[in-house]
């Protein structure tokens, strides 16, 4: 059996050694000779064949798991190659399995920057709908043609909306999302957001503020775009009801947003899955809700990122409560909304 | 806007010229546009021959970065005192455009009330023409 697991190893894509716990090298596969560009490795102490890794996150990352014995993942760059590498420790020392990523990197860079440049040339001709339909406003005379023109306005916001969610989970994907964060007022906050949706949207927002402010260290528009995610959730999958229920309270060091609806709900078997990347409840009951089911997972990582979570409770049929909670910002320096 | 203003737009894109301008006409003003190659506006503005009540401009030109026009117009004493709105399909460069001395910054896609409210906004009630 370690026979054949060996054999395996040997002809593995992916970089494969083991070190043991004098940091000797015990076995590398073929993949792993080639990266190393040395020979006869099996006996030697790693860091005095590369005196240079010393100073990378190989080191630190090795040392960590040797010492732990928990296994360790990370992403690091070494010759102009990037590497994913899986630090396994075991009773002699640790298993390093390394595959190169260099690709995979790169095809991604493209891909964002292809992105960025698709969307910049989107919201060009997005800005002329607008501007011209600002223009149609004073020529019309009807109220049919006020609704058309509020219909045109209202859709270029949603394809707006579609390339911004695309930008952003690109930017994601890269580590590249960007937080400008300072003290805010999340109650004021959702009040605003509340507002302005309630404008647009056939079901009534039903509000219980338990509190009057809820400070937290945050990103104004990003935490718009969370709690705006959010009610719009709500509305789409609460089609023909007559109200959301929209309540602020704190939670021990944590402001609660949670945000009701009696709709359609969410199987007990999906409900861990919608907050992943592209998931989409797409039919219920033989009805279809549009979208790239990318607003919840946008939403998680925004909550991620200001040190909270989010959490759902739903029943099919029924409806759901979505929770946003976030840390109290306990020390601050300036208030705003 | 019941006053009629002086408004040089810079861009690039001649839709986003056109639809510019025809708003702004339509709202009384007097627009100008010119694109960052054709450079006459652009020589009397630096010279001082031509000033402006307002500029609207784009921040990704071809062949100059709209920022450094800006910065070279808020350090010219001749020309700094003319608001500058910059506008980007890029809104974190929102910060950089600031710093270059824009007064109002509109993320693309802007529509006509957001660009009417970025004028009343950098030209407070009961200012007159300045140029």
């Amino acid at each position: 059996m370690q026979k054949q697991l060996l054999k395996v190893l040997s002809n593995t894509h992916d970089g494969f050694f083991a070190l043991d716990r004098q940091w000797r090298y015990l076995f590398l596969n073929p993949v792993a000779e080639r990266y190393s560009h040395r020979k006869e490795l099996v006996g030697k102490v790693i860091w005095e064949v590369f005196p240079n890794s010393k100073k990378t996150l190989f080191f630190e990352k090795y040392h960590q798991a040797m010492e732990t014995g928990e296994v360790i993942e990370f992403e690091e760059h070494i010759d102009y190659k990037w590497f994913d590498i899986h630090v396994i420790p075991f009773d002699m020392g640790i298993w390093v399995f390394y595959r190169d990523i260099t690709e995979q990197k790169l095809f991604n860079e493209r891909k964002d920057e292809f992105i960025r440049m698709a969307s910049h040339e989107l919201k060009t001709p997005i800005t002329s709908l607008k501007l011209y339909a600002e223009l149609l406003r004073d020529l019309v005379t009807t109220k049919e043609g006020y609704e058309y023109i509020h219909n045109i306005n209202h859709q270029a916001d949603q394809l707006n909306k579609i390339i911004t969610d695309m930008l952003d989970l690109s930017h994601i994907e890269l580590g590249r999302l960007s937080f400008k964060k300072r003290d805010l007022d999340l109650v004021a906050l959702l009040k605003e957001v509340v507002n302005n949706l309630q404008k647009t949207v056939p079901q009534r927002l039903e509000t219980h503020f338990k509190v009057d402010t809820g400070l937290v260290f945050g990103d104004r528009s990003r935490l718009i775009q969370a709690l705006t995610n959010l009610i719009n959730n709500a509305v789409k999958y609460s089609p023909g009801c007559d109200r959301v229920i929209i309540t602020a309270q704190k939670n021990q060091e944590n402001i609660e947003v949670l945000i009701q609806d009696f709709g359609v709900g969410i199987d007990p078997v999906h409900q861990q899955q919608i907050f992943d990347r592209f998931f989409q409840a797409n039919s219920t009951k033989g009805k279809v809700f549009p979208g790239m089911g990318v607003g919840l997972y946008l939403t998680k990582t925004i909550a991620i990122k200001h040190g909270g979570e989010i959490k759902v409770k739903s029943e099919l049929g029924q409806g759901s409560t979505f929770t946003l909670s976030l840390p109290i910002q306990k020390r601050p320096t300036k208030i705003s909304t | 806007m019941n006053e009629s203003l002086d408004i040089l737009i810079i861009d690039d894109d001649p839709e986003i010229l056109k639809a510019i301008t025809k708003l702004l006409q339509h709202q009384g003003h007097r627009p100008i546009t010119t694109t960052a190659e054709d450079t006459a506006y652009i020589l009397e503005l630096r010279k001082g021959n031509y000033l402006p009540d307002i500029i609207i401009m784009d921040i990704l030109l071809s062949g100059i970065d709209g920022r450094n026009l800006c910065r070279e117009i808020k350090n010219n004493p001749k020309t700094k005192h003319i608001p500058i709105i910059m506008f980007s399909a890029y809104p974190n460069i929102e910060d950089s455009a600031r710093e270059a001395g824009a007064n109002y910054f509109l993320a693309k896609p802007f529509g006509g009330r957001d660009l009417d409210n970025a004028i009343k906004e950098i030209l407070p009630a009961g200012q007159t023409q300045i140029g």
